[in-house]
């Protein structure tokens, strides 16, 4: 056995790791060796510099008088010791206090998110989304706001490693060049690469050059939760990769084939945003003309477009687990995942697509769900008929290729092909089908052809799929070299490891889901010894000198300096987006074998990614392991997800445990105990298990105990055959496996919290809707019905007055405001045991709201965060004014006055406030004191904290605004000079300045709504007036007919308001349409 | 203290308030020889250590609470207020009954108070004291908890008025000081006596200390009786108005389950009610263990398990209309709120609540349990469990289940919820063991008024007969 990973000395990486000194003389003192010490002792004997200053009286009762006068100072707070790097050479355009915002991009999954950073003087502390690019239109996902703590994660590797052992980069230059030499005489010749996909030209470029100089070189690409199915689909039915994009703006009638496509989908951020536009209603009103709002920001042509529709998309949904893609649904069917390929078979068939036969109609029984399945594909074959081009069928990135193949022959059937759906050039640069890649490896590592083995990103020592034994495999290779973020599973069986550099730290360049181009710059230096994978790769062909910058800026030599510095300033504007390329359907790619049929004691195990730690690689992210998943409310865990019915069927419950019996990778019976975790909605007999838990050695930012007792490891069930699905068999077993979740009851109780109704029955303006008790739309314009109280009304004629409405038709549950909220106002991370106390810190949560059956319900989502009620009951109750109301009608918090009696939280009818039971910030981890935000106190323990609608965005421009006004007033004042018209005046002057103020009011957002990919969460100054006199956004929304209030029956006038969900049913499913709350006799 | 119609009950007929042939020898010796002749036996050295072990583990409990903060508790969000409001609740309730029997029916001229009235006094102290330590350990950040208090400061910011947590402060505050002060005052005469009736240098010195240089003189006993009548007359609307700002914390508050206008009289019943079983639960060990069966009359329980049974009666009362104003309403939240007591996550602890406070009390109406000693006691302990359930009922069970069922939560208390409850309990069992060693714990003087009355000597003044002249 060679394999090196018997001999980590995890002990000695970390010893290395902490005492490398930052300051150094020479590689001998870095290393901090025998030989250095030696040296330093021969030239000056220990404690030589003692010696130096002989102690004088004069000195003796200075340092005696000081030390007395500390002595009591130094036993109460001990600082650590840090060392500081003053700014030298601050950046142009640096104001101290002020953030710099830079664009970037975050690659992803074979594609990249565009960014636009935050740096507060020099650290990045946030990332957002570019509105300037098309893959991004300014949102963010959650994954990408969490990716800005992953930069200053403390477990990530920091030094270059060799067996377990601190190492340094030209150590590891010397050996790989030597290596490379050799390599050299044979062209390459087992020299393996393993990569994850990435999506940037200047590596394309790279890679190309260097399979110039070592042909017989080998790439192979894996990644664990890629979208394999569309891959393989797109090279069968279409002869090449093809990259698919979707146009919901396009289409009127949706069929998602088990695609959760307003979260995890490549293009999630633009698809949720058009879906849901298509979605947004107005009430014909007679007395109001039809609202309007701004789509440009010039105050004095203001380009208008029609936001409000009369009529709305219709989205069917068949899928196994309950995404909150399908809780948006109108209609939704949940199969099994065998029975997915049936229902599309079916469709197909019934659309006259050729080479299809509908399968029998007892495969699409939805369990114990009787013929409820037919009647489904009957209606969705009616309605995509009706549809036609402006049908759309999009099938999920869990999906087998068979899948993906009858989602284009439907398309093209339908003549969607071009219109709704567009085929483009690939956005990856090595577009293989990865299983067919690694198992290609694997046969290669087996027949011992692999001599050095480069693995770079990914982890497929824990990823791989299981019948291919890839750790096994991995002795047989000579030299293992590896590069990542971490030291992980992979890292431990390599030779080598490289840490590699976080995007936030390196240069380079990435495609969004639609091929446009994003740049990536870093916003600081790298924190430990990292090297992108372009410094990396010329390295080894022999580059040393160059620089990440100089390679990206090399690799687009033709752009013009100009061009180049605008399209770094944008991130967006190299190069275009790849054209659509006409593609020839290929029917037999639908000739593929049918899914495996189960049998009668077996259950199907569907294995989608985590939505929030996706394929494991962000498990050490402690944002992202505490972040609520939608529906199930969980934190911290995965669990086999499973409806009540089969539950039942089973005899286990929630939190009870499961052994699930499978055939592991080598053929032999294997068992695993997971726990279990009941979901409405969920497909009866079959289990959901999210893959990237249960890894070993890591221990996730913030959590309390390391990650190994967390959570399942669901990829020993995954099989190269059939990476959707495996089959298992089911067994309860003993005992109980708490598991944490922050929303254990999701029953209105028939309360008013929520709202739904027909859309196009509110677009008709004939339904009549309960009235709300103390709630008139748009009553925080000062109107009517304003309820008695004790304390005068608060006069808001001037100046500001923020307000907030949350869009629940929009809130597509994707928890990136969650995330956002997090990052921007320093949220604490807690830990599974304190969430299951009920403490969690989010200061937004989304609420999901199930109506109806629980095994077909109708969900809606509900971002909650602090009201801000004109009359908050958690105002009068704090006996020391630490929450207070603010003239501009924000109910603030004072946390250095709070003394935590928590009497406010129990008055709070939302309960949205949240306490530091114990002292949940990390004060003392040096890299993630980086992270903060520092316009937000870092709160102690012992402190109530809320939602402050971003009190410190607000702050800035209030500032900016003021300083504007004041410089439009002084240049309106010079219009005259002594009471005569000053030949001298500019008009234009003035007017600039208050497109400016225009520009700010209009550019203020809050974090979550920032982030929200379809403008769910809209914020702003109900007070301000355009120039031009029409309205702003958020008075329009306000004055909306599906405007509600929460709770407002207590008199509380929350200052956030809330729009119902419409549905648009297909009435052949549903012939009355259901809405609530339903209307009481007295009501 | 002398007038006429207490003095028809003297003399009239045997007191049932005074046993056996009394003089004011007898009294006297009886009461101070608890503290300067009797043998400290082993049973008090026991109980004074164990119950000094578990004011220790109150120590380590409060220390290990500042150290790491209230999250060492079970409470949460939604149930931000847990045992340590519970616990403050019922300690302020128990000492109300202290301050009824010594002021309120003083004023009221019942005679029967005199022989309970020094302990209940000292058990409302201590209460107030166990009470007090709660909403200061209870705050999130206990070294700022001053700021409650309205003192001028360089942040040039007052305590919020609105708040009925500053109107506890005041409320407790005032409560405590004339507390001590009623109780303080009222015992100088017996502390002259013990320190007339010591032969022991240094407790001649720390009682006559004490006991301020009273020598019962004339001029004293006037001015003692003064003060006693206007600490009285301050102390009785004390009674009702603490347990009543006590409620407003809930009150004033919108949970369903709080925002109810019975609180204040019901509070103030249910008070009563716990601090009389609190001090029956006192009385019958202590009448057995220094055998004041003649001072302390089976006469002197009755009354007490009447007192018990009316507000016992009041507080059911207040049940009732509470549930009545839940439907009557039609406040969905609040209907809701009840059904959750009945039938919800905490139907174990509300359906005890109504057993102990409500259903076995009703034996109290028959007059063989009213007299049987064993019963009271047993009586009194289930008055207190029920007592400090319904505090348990009020807090936990309008927060866990209040608007959002989103937020609807559990409230589980850990081990140092239960330790500083229990830490408190030790404390004042301690508190109550150093009294019964150290202070005379039934008012002599008092007591020999009432020999007087009883041997008929009228027209002697009150209180004339001289607390440093021991024997008659």
């Amino acid at each position: 056995m060679s394999c090196p990973h018997k001999h980590v000395d995890e002990d000695a990486v970390a010893t290395a790791v902490k005492t490398t000194p930052l300051v150094w003389r020479n590689l001998d003192e870095r290393a901090q060796n025998e030989a250095f010490e030696k040296h330093m002792h021969r030239e000056f004997a220990p404690g030589a510099s003692e010696w130096h200053d002989p102690v004088s009286r004069r000195n003796f009762l200075k340092i005696m008088g000081a030390s007395v006068a500390l002595a009591g100072a130094a036993g109460c707070i001990k600082y650590p010791e840090e060392a500081i790097v003053p700014y030298v050479q601050p950046p142009n355009d640096l104001l101290p206090g002020r953030p710099m915002y830079y664009a970037t991009a975050m690659p992803f999954d074979g594609h990249a998110w565009p960014m636009i950073a935050t740096a507060n003087e020099g650290r990045p502390t946030k990332v957002d989304g570019n509105p300037d690019h098309p893959a991004s239109l300014g949102s963010s996902t959650a994954i990408g706001q969490a990716s800005v703590l992953q930069l200053y994660d403390p477990e990530r590797a920091q030094i270059v490693t060799y067996a377990g052992q601190a190492t340094d980069w030209s150590t590891f230059q010397v050996e790989i060049l030597k290596e490379m030499r050799n390599f050299k005489a044979t062209d390459g010749r087992g020299l393996y690469f393993l990569m994850t996909p990435s999506s940037s030209p200047t590596l394309a470029k790279q890679i190309a050059e260097f399979q110039k100089a070592y042909p017989n070189a080998k790439w192979h690409v894996w990644e664990a939760c890629a979208n394999h199915g569309a891959r393989q689909a797109s090279i069968a039915s279409f002869g090449r990769a093809v990259n698919t994009v979707y146009r919901f703006d396009q289409a009127s009638r949706i069929l998602s084939l088990d695609s959760n496509f307003c979260v995890d989908e490549q293009g999630s951020l633009i698809y949720a945003r058009q879906f849901v536009n298509g979605r947004r209603l107005r009430r014909p009103d007679k007395k109001k003309p039809v609202v309007r709002e701004v789509i440009e920001s010039d105050w004095q042509n203001p380009t208008y477009v029609e936001s409000g529709n009369a009529t709305m998309n219709r989205m069917y949904m068949v899928e196994t687990n309950y995404t909150p893609t399908g809780a948006m649904a109108d209609h939704r069917l949940a199969l099994p995942p065998s029975q997915i390929e049936d229902f599309a078979r079916a469709v197909a068939a019934g659309l006259g697509v050729a080479g299809v036969t509908a399968p029998e109609a007892a495969s699409m029984s939805e369990g114990a769900g009787g013929n409820r399945g037919t009647q489904f594909v009957q209606a969705v074959i009616d309605d995509l008929k009706q549809a036609g081009a402006s049908a759309l069928v999009i099938p999920g990135r869990n999906q087998p290729a068979s899948v993906h193949a009858l989602a284009h022959a439907i398309n093209q059937q339908l003549g969607a092909a071009g219109k709704t759906v567009i085929y483009t050039d690939p956005v990856d640069i090595n577009p293989v089908d990865h299983v067919e890649s690694i198992r290609a490896l694997a046969t290669d590592m087996n027949a011992g052809h692999v001599d050095t083995l480069f693995i770079m990103d990914g982890n497929p020592a824990y990823d791989a799929p299981a019948d291919l034994n890839f750790v096994e495999l991995l002795d047989k290779v000579r030299l293992k070299i590896r590069s990542g973020l971490y030291y992980d599973e992979t890292s431990m069986y390599c030779h080598w490891h490289l840490p590699a550099s976080h995007f936030l730290e390196s240069w380079s360049d990435a495609r969004g889901y639609d091929g446009t181009v994003a740049t990536i710059q870093p916003l600081i230096l790298p924190l430990y010894q990292g090297k992108s994978a372009h410094e990396l790769f010329a390295l080894l062909s022999g580059d040393i000198t160059s620089t990440g910058q100089e390679l990206i800026r090399n690799s687009w030599k033709d752009v013009k300096d100009d061009d180049w510095e605008t399209a770094l300033c944008k991130g967006v504007g190299l190069g275009a987006a790849p054209a659509t390329v006409d593609v020839t359907f290929n029917a037999s790619a639908l000739n593929n074998a049918k899914a495996q049929a189960t049998a009668k004691d077996a259950l199907e195990v569907s294995l989608p990614p985590d939505p929030a730690i996706w394929d494991g690689t962000w498990s050490t992210n402690g944002w992202l392991q505490e972040l609520p998943r939608a529906i199930t409310k969980l934190v911290w865990d995965n669990a086999a997800l499973m409806s009540k019915a089969t539950a039942d069927r089973l005899g286990v419950d929630s939190e009870s445990l499961l052994q699930l019996k499978y055939v592991d990778g080598a053929g032999r019976e294997q068992s695993m105990t997971v726990a279990v975790w009941l979901v409405p909605g969920h497909a009866n007999d079959c289990i959901t298990l999210t893959l990237g838990y249960g890894r070993k050695n890591v221990k996730a930012i913030g959590g309390v105990e390391p990650m190994d007792n967390l959570g399942f490891n669901a990829y020993p069930l995954r099989k190269a055959g059939n990476l959707n699905y495996t089959i298992v068999t089911a067994i309860p077993a003993k005992g109980r496996y708490p598991l944490s979740s922050t929303q254990l009851h999701q029953n209105p109780e028939g309360l008013d919290l929520v709202r739904f109704y027909s859309g196009t029955e509110f677009a008709s303006g004939n339904a009549e809707y309960p009235e709300q008790e103390g709630y008139v739309p748009g009553i925080e314009n000062r109107q009517k019905d304003v309820r008695l109280s004790l304390y005068p009304e608060f006069d808001y004629a001037h100046g500001h007055r923020w307000g907030m409405v949350v869009d629940d038709n929009a809130c597509v549950g994707c928890n990136a405001c969650v995330m956002a909220c997090q990052s921007e106002n320093n949220g604490p991370i807690v830990g599974k045991d304190q969430v299951s106390r009920y403490r969690e810190m989010h200061w937004i949560r989304i609420d999901s709201w199930h109506f109806g059956d629980e095994s077909n319900p109708i969900t809606v989502f509900e971002p909650v965060m602090c009201q801000m009620c004109e009359h908050a009951p958690c105002e009068e109750v704090c006996p020391v004014n630490a929450t207070t109301h603010s003239a501009e009608g924000i109910n603030e918090m004072t946390y250095n006055r709070c003394v935590g009696t928590r009497y406010c939280s129990n008055n709070c009818p939302y309960k949205v406030r949240r306490f530091n039971f114990l002292r949940y910030n990390d004060y003392y981890t040096p890299s993630l004191k980086m992270v903060r935000n520092p316009l937000v106190t870092v709160r102690e323990r012992g402190v109530m904290e809320k939602c402050t609608y971003c009190i410190q965005r607000i702050d800035i421009t209030r500032i900016d605004v003021k300083r504007a006004e004041v410089a439009r007033d002084s240049a309106l004042a010079q219009q005259t000079v002594d009471g005569r018209t000053n030949p001298e005046y500019n008009p234009d002057e003035a007017k600039r300045q208050q497109n400016v103020i225009h520009d700010l009011m209009m550019g203020l957002q809050t974090a979550c709504q920032q982030s929200c990919p379809t403008e769910a969460l809209v914020f702003g100054d109900m007070n301000y007036r355009r120039a031009d006199q029409k309205p702003v956004r958020i008075n329009e929304l306000k004055n909306q007919p599906q405007s509600f209030g929460l709770l407002t029956e207590f008199n509380t006038q929350p200052r956030t308001s809330y729009m119902s969900r419409f549905r648009n049913p297909n009435p052949s499913l549903e012939s009355k349409p259901l809405f609530y709350p339903i209307k009481t006799e007295e009501g | 203290m002398s007038d006429e119609s207490s003095s028809i009950l003297a003399t009239t007929e045997p007191s049932p308030l005074l046993l056996g042939h009394q003089t004011y020898t007898t009294v006297t010796d009886h009461i101070s020889d608890i503290v300067l002749v009797r043998k400290t036996g082993p049973g008090w050295i026991l109980g004074f250590l164990v119950c000094f072990a578990i004011v220790n583990v109150l120590m380590i409990a409060v220390a290990y609470l500042f150290y790491r903060g209230v999250g060492i508790w079970g409470i949460d969000v939604p149930v931000a207020w847990g045992f340590a409001i519970i616990n403050f609740v019922w300690w302020i309730g128990i000492g109300h009954a202290g301050t009824l029997i010594s002021a309120i029916l003083l004023l009221l001229r019942q005679e029967w108070r005199t022989s309970i009235n020094r302990f209940a006094e000292a058990m409302t102290i201590f209460a107030v004291m166990c009470a007090g330590m709660f909403p200061l350990l209870h705050t999130g950040r206990p070294w700022l908890a001053y700021w409650l208090l309205p003192y001028p400061n360089t942040m040039g910011i007052w305590p919020q008025f609105r708040s009925p947590l500053v109107w506890d402060v005041f409320a407790v505050s005032t409560y405590a000081t004339l507390s001590l002060l009623f109780w303080y005052v009222g015992l100088i005469p017996d502390l002259a006596t013990i320190r007339d009736r010591s032969n022991n240098k240094i407790q001649q010195i720390i009682y006559g200390m004490l006991c301020l240089g009273w020598r019962g003189g004339a001029m004293h006993w006037q001015r003692y009786e003064i003060i006693s009548v206007i600490l009285a007359g301050l102390c009785t609307p004390l009674v009702v108005s603490v347990h009543t700002v006590v409620s407003w914390d809930f009150a004033v508050a919108i949970v369903p389950g709080w925002h109810t206008t019975i609180f204040p009289p019901y509070f103030v019943a249910g008070a009563i009610y716990s601090g009389f079983a609190m001090v029956l639960t006192l009385a019958i060990p202590l009448r057995a263990a220094y055998k004041l069966h003649n001072l302390l009359t089976i006469k002197h329980l009755e009354n007490m398990a009447i007192i018990m049974l009316a507000t016992g009666l009041i507080v059911a009362y207040g049940y009732a209309m509470e549930i009545f104003m839940a439907f009557y309403g039609g406040n969905p939240y609040e209907t809701s709120m009840v059904l959750d007591r009945w039938f919800g996550p905490y139907k174990v602890v509300y359906w005890m609540l109504i057993a102990c406070n409500i259903a076995i009390p009703q034996l109290l109406w028959n007059k063989r349990v009213r007299t049987n000693v064993a019963a009271l006691f047993i009586m009194s302990l289930v008055v207190n469990t029920g007592m400090w359930l319904e505090r348990f009922v009020i807090v936990v069970t309008g927060l866990h289940h209040d608007f959002m069922p989103s937020r609807f939560g559990m409230y589980y208390p850990t081990i140092w919820d239960y330790a500083v409850f229990l830490g408190t309990l030790g404390f004042f069992t301690f508190m109550m063991f150093l009294f019964a060693r150290f202070v005379p714990m039934i008012a002599g003087f008092e007591m020999r008024d009432m020999v007087n009355k009883k041997l008929g000597r009228q027209g002697t003044p009150t209180g004339m007969a001289p607390a440093n002249v021991s024997e008659i």
